[in-house]
């Protein structure tokens, strides 16, 4: 579903965020990437999600060749991506629903259609009792659940999470990487960087460790100490 | 459908962004409202005065003033030249007596032209030339005071002539003003347009990362300049009609003094249609502009 060829990303300012890295993630597979901060995790999320181009090299999704995609394609892309960040981007003008319903506005999905969905997600994170409830007046776990909501309601076949348990405490990060477990089990592909070895350690999925902007090790989560 | 939906969702989003900043929506409404009075305020002024010059006796005339002295020859070839000149609509001869009873009788001077121990006034003939323009005006003028027992050649209408000069000359400065101020409107749309896309760059970068076209980002935002131009318009409409109201009654007073049943003539409807649609468009423009501008300073930004 997912490939990388040879890929290398520059920075303006010379910085180099990956190098040569080579990646293949089929469909229904669940994938950890680990290492520390600055190693390239988010880079690599950003070139799936056509939000960087890779300098050099050749980033797929689907068949399709992201790196080159028009401007005009990419917003078609993302339809098909949810993204989970670790500052949520939500917004703050906006109830609990409002925000969910976004993608399916954008989308054009029918008003009536688009609240039934949202608030069925909105269930499936456990935030329906705070619908109306404006995201400044939710924690940061529920913030974080809103955000995954938000990345859910337009059924996307590939999720892509960028520390989604980087600012929470540990009983709220066990909460989040089940739901992650669940949409897994699903058959929806997940992508997710993180420092976080307890939610790793969780069982199931492959994990590909990134050091300097190089893939260094891969190993299925199983065996992992 | 789909389409519409989209456009419909758009011009809500406008419509409660206007309402969740009253002040700042009747701030750029008013001063848009006073922009746009300016041009059109002008306007029906000309097309007031053209039409008070229309009511007037716009045809200009020529009288020809007869030497008193004048011989029977010359006053006979005087009558035959005029009453055949291939270069005249009409004309007519006014003996002395016949002017001095009209005089009398127009200016209710009758005690004073009784008292008149001669008659004072020369005999006369008033033509009207078939081309009114100035240049054919003035030669007709110089070819009459060359005949032998023409006392004085006087051009009646010379005054309505120099008001439909400058009638002329306030229609061009309208189209200037109204320029000029387009300008504005555009300026002033924008502006506003431009502080609200900052304000919203959160907005608009979350909407990109998930899947807004660019299309989708920029379309309330131009439904926005365009409402605040059509409410622009509307203020225009609302201080231009208290001005009318307002010169009403001193203009009715000023056409009983002299007579008249003048009255201000309001816009007609297709003015009034066009004039709307004109600063519906601008305010279009003027945010069109702007997003143009700002989302690529945004993105740039980030």
């Amino acid at each position: 579903m997912i490939s990388f060829s040879q890929v290398t990303k520059r920075y303006p300012g010379g910085l180099e965020a990956l190098t040569e890295v080579g990646l293949n993630i089929s469909q229904g597979e669940l994938v950890f990437l680990t290492g520390h901060s600055g190693a390239g995790k988010s880079t690599l999320l950003k070139l799936i999600a056509a939000i960087e181009r890779p300098t050099s090299g050749v980033v797929s999704v689907n068949g399709q060749n992201v790196g080159r995609l028009s401007r005009h394609a990419v917003p078609y892309l993302r339809r098909n991506i949810g993204l989970v960040f670790q500052d949520h981007k939500l917004l703050f003008d906006r109830n609990v629903i409002e925000n969910v319903v976004l993608p399916l506005d954008i989308a054009g999905v029918d008003r009536r259609e688009a609240l039934k969905r949202a608030r069925a997600v909105i269930d499936k994170v456990g935030l329906l009792s705070r619908e109306k409830s404006h995201p400044i007046r939710l924690s940061g776990g529920e913030q974080q659940r809103l955000c995954i909501a938000r990345a859910l309601v337009s059924r996307p076949a590939l999720l892509l999470a960028d520390e989604p348990t980087g600012n929470l405490d540990a009983g709220y990060a066990a909460d989040i990487m089940a739901m992650f477990r669940d949409f897994h089990r699903v058959g929806t592909t997940l992508v997710i960087a993180t420092h976080d070895e307890r939610a790793i350690s969780a069982g199931g999925g492959r994990i590909t460790h990134l050091d300097h902007g190089r893939v260094t090790a891969e190993q299925s989560a199983e065996t992992s100490p | 459908m789909n389409w519409l939906r989209q456009q419909s969702l758009a011009l809500q989003a406008a419509l409660r962004q206007l309402g969740k900043q009253p002040i700042a929506t009747l701030l750029t409404t008013l001063a848009l409202g006073v922009a746009i009075s300016l041009p059109s305020g002008l306007y029906l002024i000309l097309n007031n005065l053209d039409r008070l010059a229309g009511d007037l006796p716009a045809q200009p005339e020529i009288s020809i003033y007869l030497d008193p002295a004048i011989k029977a020859p010359e006053r006979d070839a005087i009558g035959a030249r005029l009453t055949h000149h291939p270069a005249l609509a009409s004309s007519r001869y006014v003996p002395r007596d016949q002017a001095l009873k009209a005089l009398g009788e127009a200016q209710n001077l009758a005690d004073i032209t009784a008292g008149l121990e001669q008659n004072p006034l020369p005999d006369a003939w008033v033509v009207r030339p078939t081309d009114s323009t100035a240049d054919a005006m003035t030669a007709l003028q110089t070819e009459f005071e060359k005949l032998p027992g023409v006392a004085q050649v006087h051009l009646d209408s010379a005054w309505a002539q120099r008001l439909q000069a400058a009638l002329a000359i306030g229609q061009t400065t309208v189209l200037l003003l109204a320029g000029l101020l387009g300008i504005a409107l555009v300026a002033i749309s924008g502006n506003a347009i431009r502080a609200l896309i900052l304000a919203k760059r959160d907005e608009i970068e979350v909407s990109r990362l998930i899947g807004a076209t660019d299309r989708y980002i920029r379309r309330p935002f131009l439904y926005l300049g365009a409402l605040q131009g059509l409410l622009g318009g509307f203020a225009a409409t609302g201080v231009l009609a208290a001005a009318g109201l307002m010169l009403r009654p001193p203009i009715a007073q000023l056409a009983a003094l002299y007579g008249s049943q003048y009255q201000l003539r309001p816009p007609t409807l297709v003015e009034l249609v066009i004039a709307l649609a004109s600063t519906t468009l601008l305010g279009w423009l003027g945010a069109w502009f702007t997003v143009a501008r700002t989302f690529h300073q945004v993105e740039t930004n980030r």
